[in-house]
């Protein structure tokens, strides 16, 4: 079966759920609501996915870590493809957001100019007519736009402690969501090609965010990549097939499940020579089991640098119900029941101790293994 | 079959006008050679200044598409071929005579003369001549040979040589230094074989030529060319850690100097394109890409050429190579940009080639830099990153000098133009081909992104 992977760069959650396209093609997928990213930023978000680890082990976990990606280490899912004689090609937004190995092709577009949705549909007409040739091929596809918008509208104009963001979160929803329904377009037209298409039988089409944005909900971050609240860590994920049960899950999981759970769907076996991924396949909890998993994050959070730091100064635990946040840069701590409080206002850190420790040594736990 | 010599001549900065039509620099040799090749006299570059015009005329494709962006950031991608990668196979010798700097972008091959850079403050008159008419007096070039000359002595800072500074060689510094040009082409012409060498004669871009005449006052903002030059080389020797504060001098020298010349200007009743013309320099961080830079010769004479012919249909430098390729007869890359202008002619009904340009960003300082396209009637320009800032669009028959902005009153014109733009930079890719990032460039991928 060959693989078509999107990804909708910054597409929030609380978005997807109501995009005229997304909703269709939930309709038809299993459909992960809570996927909570690695990174609220692509670089160490996406990594994490392609290889089904968390970033402080495999070397990115920061805006400037790509270069260290262990790649002796830890098997990317291209790898994988490639090593099954998958043609790999990819169409990224840069060259620092995913691991480059096992690529036949990586090739970046230009965010600014390119025209995204016709340069995708050439491309699954050029892996169509290869597939022809009896040739599986592995596609990704990044959408970049909402970066873009965002970068333009928002980075350029603002920092992190402009006043004169925050104070109009109106003017940022709309922003937003002019982003958004462009993405929902370009997400239903390419969707729409796919089907039309011969190769859609035998294609597993993956979709994912990598991470939510800001909209101006806390002071200090005015798009992503700075604290670990929800509104950036909720992300996506879809498989869509013929084959595979429909099903909406709104128990959390982690972006680290998806590469494991795309190799079982492709039967691929697991390389025992590369470390195991951390990340568990969801084909059970799409077969309908009832498990939740307890994710961990980290992030960068600039202060008032301008730059984003070498390395994380964030660290979250969240469970369904619960959130852990360790900010190392000045030690304090957070703690939020998510069902209560779910825009993470109250922070519970000295009135829940019991949860507070048991939410630090699963921080622990992660951290150390 | 043994393939003709080529001689490819760059004049930088050499503006079309000066050489046909009304000209007023003496220049007997250049007319010569018009007479007997093949001459377009509207023929665009893909870029106001060197380097990614170089990009674009030694690949047949637009910069972008070359991996090319500046001097100091990006060389050729490696999976672009240069004309010197397809004539290599053809057994083709390569000779060159080139301004330093042209040796880090990856463009060039390597040349049999030890002698091929030269100081971006030599010129002709400063030995320069001598060191070209030696070599190809030596006899020491292997046949075929491709013979790369660049000349920067049109460029800014302009310095006339003492004999040629006088009126009879032209009213302009400019003109003058083009006299001396033509002289030493004299020189060269005597020496080579035109029946067995095909020798095109263009320029990277046009230039802005700061002297003009209003109501009978002459205008002169024309650089002190001697003073520049020393200028230059002092600063070029100048350590290191004083660049930042020799920029910011410059900068705040060049900002004075302007308001001074507006302050002079105020009296004067001064044509969009004039004042253009004398405010025009070396620093300012707004670009543009109007005709007057944009605008270049473009000659083939020699082998297989016909004679006396002068065509006034828009073509475009990158449409050099493969007119080579077909002129050679022999087969080049074939996914380029450009396109064989042969069987030269001027054809006016046929399709317009529609010139694709940028500006060049500065190396030092962020600039305004501008994307756009032209046919023989209009011109456009806008923002490189938006369709929405700093917009273009001039009517090029009914205001040739580009003084009237018409894209307010013309939407439609200006979208119509823009999917031209976008048709072109569309789906261009650069292939990601870097076994490591070093830091420097994860930076520049980080400020690409917005995130630094």
């Amino acid at each position: 079966m060959n693989l078509i992977f999107i990804t909708i760069d910054g597409a929030r959650v609380d978005r997807i759920v109501q995009g005229k396209n997304y909703c269709k093609l939930i309709e038809k997928s299993a459909f992960f609501q809570t996927t909570i990213t690695y990174a609220p930023f692509t670089i160490a978000a996406l990594h994490a996915v392609f290889s089904g680890t968390y970033g402080n082990h495999t070397g990115v976990n920061s805006y400037w870590s790509t270069p260290n990606f262990k790649k002796d280490k830890f098997k990317t899912l291209t790898n994988y493809l490639h090593d099954q004689d998958y043609f790999t090609y990819g169409d990224c937004i840069n060259k620092l957001v995913i691991p480059r190995i096992g690529f036949d092709k990586l090739v970046i577009h230009d965010e600014l100019h390119d025209d995204l949705i016709s340069r995708h549909i050439s491309l699954i007409d050029k892996m169509s007519e290869l597939n022809k040739q009896d040739k599986k091929f592995f596609l990704y596809l990044h959408y970049s736009n909402i970066h873009t918008g965002i970068m333009q509208e928002v980075l350029k104009k603002y920092d992190n402690f402009s006043d004169e963001y925050f104070k109009n979160k109106e003017k940022n929803e709309k922003l937003y969501d002019i982003l958004f329904n462009r993405a929902d377009d370009y997400l239903g037209k390419i969707f729409n090609h796919f089907e039309q298409s011969e190769i859609s039988n035998d294609t597993l089409l993956v979709v994912i965010s990598d991470h939510g944005i800001s909209i101006g909900e806390k002071f200090g971050e005015r798009a992503y990549g700075v604290f670990c609240y929800d509104y950036t860590l909720k992300s996506t994920a879809l498989f869509y097939h013929s084959s595979i049960p429909i099903i909406t899950v709104q128990n959390q999981i982690r972006s680290i499940d998806i590469l494991p759970t795309i190799l079982e769907i492709l039967s691929i076996p697991i390389d025992e020579n590369y470390e195991k991924f951390q990340g568990k396949s969801l084909l059970p909890i799409i077969k309908g089991n009832k498990e939740t998993r307890i994710a961990f994050s980290q992030s960068g959070n600039p202060l008032k640098t301008g730059k984003p730091p070498k390395e994380p100064n964030v660290n979250a635990i969240r469970t369904d119900d619960w959130k852990y946040i360790k900010n190392t840069h000045d030690d304090s701590e957070e703690l939020y029941n998510l069902k209560d409080d779910p825009n993470e206002e109250k922070n519970l850190i000295s009135i829940k101790k019991g949860k507070a420790d048991e939410m630090r040594s699963e921080m622990n736990r992660t951290l150390n293994w | 079959m043994l393939y003709p010599n080529i001689l490819f001549l760059v004049l930088d900065s050499l503006r079309p006008d000066k050489i046909y039509g009304k000209k007023n620099a003496k220049i007997p040799n250049l007319e010569n050679l018009l007479k007997k090749g093949t001459y377009f006299s509207q023929a665009i570059s893909a870029a106001d200044a060197t380097l990614l015009s170089w990009a674009s005329i030694y690949t047949g494709k637009f910069p972008f598409k070359t991996g090319i962006r500046s001097a100091r950031y990006n060389k050729l991608d490696e999976n672009t071929k240069t004309i010197f990668d397809v004539l290599k196979n053809y057994n083709y010798s390569f000779y060159g005579f080139l301004p330093t700097l042209s040796e880090t972008i990856g463009l060039f091959p390597k040349f049999s003369n030890n002698n091929n850079l030269y100081d971006f403050t030599e010129r002709l008159h400063t030995g320069l001549d001598k060191k070209i008419l030696n070599l190809i007096n030596s006899s020491s070039m292997i046949e075929p040979w491709f013979l790369n000359i660049h000349l920067m002595d049109l460029h800014f800072p302009l310095v006339v040589p003492p004999k040629f500074d006088s009126a009879k060689f032209g009213s302009s510094k400019y003109e003058r230094i083009l006299s001396h040009i033509d002289t030493w082409l004299g020189e060269i012409l005597k020496i080579l074989d035109l029946k067995n060498l095909i020798l095109i004669v263009t320029a990277d871009h046009g230039t802005s030529i700061k002297k003009i005449s209003v109501d009978g006052t002459v205008l002169d903002f024309e650089d002190k060319g001697k003073n520049e030059m020393m200028k230059k080389k002092f600063t070029k020797n100048a350590p290191k850690f004083l660049k930042p504060m020799k920029d910011k001098i410059f900068f705040s020298l060049e900002a004075k100097n302007q308001s001074r010349k507006l302050k002079l200007l105020e009296k004067y009743n001064l044509k969009p394109h004039e004042k253009r013309a004398l405010l025009s320099g070396q620093f300012s961080i707004d670009h543009d890409l109007f005709d007057e830079k944009m605008r270049v010769p473009l000659l083939f004479v020699g082998k297989n050429i016909e004679n006396n012919n002068a065509y006034s249909k828009q073509v475009r430098t990158v449409d050099i190579v493969p007119t080579i390729y077909k002129l050679l007869e022999i087969s080049g890359d074939s996914k380029l940009d450009g396109k064989s202008l042969l069987p030269f002619n001027d054809d006016k009904n046929s399709e317009d080639l529609v010139a694709y340009m940028e500006s060049n960003p500065m190396i030092d300082k962020k600039s305004n830099d501008v994307i756009g396209i032209r046919t023989s009637h209009f011109k456009y320009f806008r923002d490189k990153d938006s369709s929405l800032r700093q917009v273009h669009l001039y009517d090029l028959i009914n205001d040739p000098y580009e003084d009237k902005n018409i894209a307010p009153s013309n939407p439609e014109l200006v979208n119509e133009m823009e999917n031209k733009l976008k048709k072109i930079i569309s789906n261009k890719k650069i292939s990601v081909t870097e076994n490591e990032l070093d830091s420097d460039e994860i930076e520049r991928e980080l400020k690409k992104l917005g995130y630094i």
